[in-house]
This record gives structure tokens, sequence and C-alpha cells, in this order.
């Protein structure tokens, strides 16, 4: 550490370390007055150590293996199971397997609260539930819970419907879209408390009744809103969520 | 995502431009390349190995889905992936130490303290910059501050001088508060 910047490690370091002998302090001194971002560079550096000496140990080793050969075999299993599926075929159908048994005629759940045969408000969160079978329902935030989620502003003749599903890992959107023009793109948007916005997929419209599942990369106790997004930039849909309670 | 998604998404996080086309990420390729660099930080992170390995599946999957806003002008691929292993490993980390009640678990476990949080985000954080840095910068951060070890001790253990590692431990330092604030540059991106 002879040259000047090799002199300026040393004094920076023994100054954050806070093992500056006299010389040094001295040698430090006219540092300082050459260059006074030096306070400010030991106090980050000093900071940094602070932080460290608060670690509780370190394994070197385990930077070494790799992981098991299994953890791919799930990650490209799950990004197989989220991959548009072929033509005619709607994304929970290909998740299904087409083996869950007989389900509802959507067609036939739609007529029916539109005929009034069911009651208001409810009729989606049913139509909702029949594609979860077996998922129960929660308060906001329960994971693993289908909450229900109340859609507004969509125009006449068209029905969306939503549940909310809380994981570990984010938020899941389950949908049921009746009256989506064939064709268009429909972005979902998840809305933070603090306006922030995270992207969750997109589908198209179609002649028939869709149904789809979402995956979003933002917990939903941070989850604020979730809208529908038309390629002409207009809110298509948007569903206000309830704050998860402590 | 449309234009119009995009455009929504740009008002909120301009700096998080979504392109219009895809990219593609070789979910195997990067298993290969930094499967072991990601593993090594959930494991320090988490201490359990088998919910390590989840998060580097998670990892991938994120990784996957978010293809899209990597951009190479922003940093390497790597530096990309272990900001959202960050990501990960703090969800993971945060879910553990509240240990959340699964549907039909009685009774819910009590709130996690206030501040356990932003104490979790900020271990996680300062142990992914620990595992960017070079093995030798690594090596001589974890002896000295982490371990305790003097230049002294750590110089007859290596064989390197202390002049050099002293000199190792700046450069590591600047290294680390570079990491650490290109780190907060995302999370405010």
């Amino acid at each position: 550490m002879t040259t000047p910047e090799g002199d300026r490690e040393e004094l920076v370091l023994a100054a954050a370390d806070g093992t500056l002998d006299d010389v040094q302090r001295q040698r430090l001194a006219v540092l300082r007055a050459a260059d006074p971002t030096v306070d400010a560079e030991i106090a980050q550096l000093r900071s940094t150590l602070e932080a460290l000496q608060q670690l509780d140990g370190w394994d070197e080793a385990s930077m070494v293996p790799p992981p098991s050969p299994a953890v791919l075999r799930r990650a490209q299993e799950q990004i197989a199971s989220e991959e548009v599926p072929p033509a005619g075929q709607d994304l929970a159908e290909a998740r299904r397997g087409g083996d869950s048994g007989p389900r509802p005629g959507r067609r036939a759940l739609f007529g029916l609260a539109a005929a009034g045969l069911v009651a208001t408000g409810a009729v989606g969160q049913d139509v909702v539930r029949r594609l979860r079978p077996g998922t129960p329902e929660g308060d906001p935030g329960t994971l693993g819970a289908l909450e229900r989620a109340q859609v507004e502003d969509v125009a006449p003749g068209v029905q969306v419907d939503l549940g909310v599903v809380a994981h570990t890992w984010g938020t899941e959107t389950v949908w049921v879209v009746d009256g989506a023009d064939p064709g268009v793109v429909y972005d979902v948007v998840l809305l933070d408390r603090s306006g922030g916005r995270t992207g969750s997929g997109s589908f198209l419209g179609t002649r028939d009744p869709l149904d789809c599942e979402l995956n979003a990369a933002i917990l939903r106790e941070d989850v604020a809103e979730v809208l529908v997004v038309t390629a002409g930039g207009q809110v298509w849909a948007r569903a206000p969520l309830p704050p998860v309670e402590a | 995502m449309t234009t119009a998604g995009l455009a929504v998404l740009d008002r909120a996080a301009p700096r998080e431009a979504r392109p219009l086309s895809r990219r593609d990420f070789d979910v195997a390729r990067a298993f290969d390349e930094h499967g072991s660099l990601l593993l090594g930080l959930a494991v320090n992170a988490l201490g359990d190995r088998h919910a390590a390995e989840d998060c580097v599946q998670e990892t991938l999957v994120r990784a996957w889905r978010a293809r899209d806003t990597f951009r190479a002008e922003r940093g390497s691929e790597r530096t990309w992936l272990v900001a959202i292993a960050r990501r990960v490993i703090i969800d993971s980390a945060r879910a553990r130490s509240r240990r959340p009640v699964e549907v039909r678990a009685v009774p819910p476990e009590p709130a996690p303290q206030p501040g356990v949080d932003a104490q979790v985000a900020d271990r996680v954080t300062l142990l992914a910059g620990l595992a960017r840095l070079s093995p030798e910068h690594r090596q001589v951060v974890v002896e000295v501050q982490v371990r305790g070890l003097s230049y002294d001790e750590l110089s007859h253990l290596t064989g390197v001088g202390v002049g050099t590692l002293r000199s190792r431990m700046y450069y590591a330092l600047r290294a680390l508060r570079g990491i650490l604030t290109e780190e907060a540059d995302h999370d405010d991106a």
C-alpha cells in the first residue's frame, strides 16, 4: 500500500474498522484535507462492517454443490403448466387434464344468474368456486383459501367473476369472464396500496365464457385492487380488495 | 402484456418498462450456470436445504414469468436472478417467521413483532451481497468480520500476506456496498 491509492485504502479501512494508529491518524488528516469525500467513504464502510458483524455465520460449503435435479424438473413442470395451452383448450382445462369429472355448463350458470334464479352477488362466486372444488373460503389473506371479490365497472352485458387466493409466493386470481371481445387482449394488473403495479399476465377474449387462473408475484396483503386493462388503455373491470387484517 | 398494459406498469415504474418482444429464458441453462449460487444463498439465509431448494425452484419459475423484464444493460442475468432469489427468500423467511396458518388450522399464531420484516429483508439482502462477491473477497470478509479471525490468523491459515488481505477487505467492502446500493435501486425501481 505505497501508492497514493494504496495509501487511501489503508487509511480508509483502518479508520472504518477502528485500527488507526497515531501515524495513520496524521496521514488521514492530510488525506482528509486534500479529499473531503474520504469521510463519507469511511462512514459507508463502517456501516457495512457493522451490518456484517451482526451476521451469525456463513456456510461457504453450501455455495458449491448444485441443487438436486428434482428442483429443475419441478420448475420445468410448473412452467409447462403455465404455458399457453393448444388452441381450443383453455388454461384451466389444460391444468385439470380434462379428467376432473363433469363440470357445470358455464353458459347455464350465467343463464341462471341472468334469470335471477340465484341470489345476486353470490352468483359470481358460485361460478368461480365451481372452478376450484375443494378450495375452502376464507378471510382475505388466508393462505390457500378462495376469497370473494366484487368486480365493478363492467360494461352492460359483460359478466366478470373473480376469486382471489393468497399464497406464500404471491397472489393468484381465478377468473370467469363472459362478454370479452373475441381476440382482444386483456391485461391483468394488481395495484398495491402505494399505487405500484404488478403485471399478472393477459388473456384473450373468447366467444364463449372463459375461465383462467393467473399468478402475480405480490403478496395478497399488499394488493389493494385488481384491474383488467384493455389494449386501448381503458380499465375494463376493477375489483377493490379489502385490506388483510393483521 | 399489451402496450396499454405496459403503459399502466410504466406509469408506476418507468424503469421497469417491459419490451414488447419476449426474450427466451432457458431454465435448464440458468439452473446449470447459477443453481449453486442461488442454492448457497438460500441455504445461508434459511438454514434449511429443503426450503432453500424450494426457493431455487420458485426463483426459476418467477424468472421465467418475468423474462420480459430482464435488461442486459442494467446488469447480468446472474445479477437479475439473485435479485429475484432475494425476494423469494425474503418471502419465505417472512412466511417462516410468521408461521402462517393454513386453512383449517387453529388457533392462529400471534402477529410478528414490528420491524421483524425489515430485519429479515436486510439480512437476506446482505447475504445476497456476500454471495455475489468473488470467493477471495468473500473469504476475507467472512473470516474476519463474521467469524472474528484476526488478519494475522487468516494470513497464517491462507499463506496470504496481511497487507494483501487488508487490501482485499477494502475492495470487498466497496464491492459489497455497490451491490447493496444496486439492490436498493432495484427495490425502488
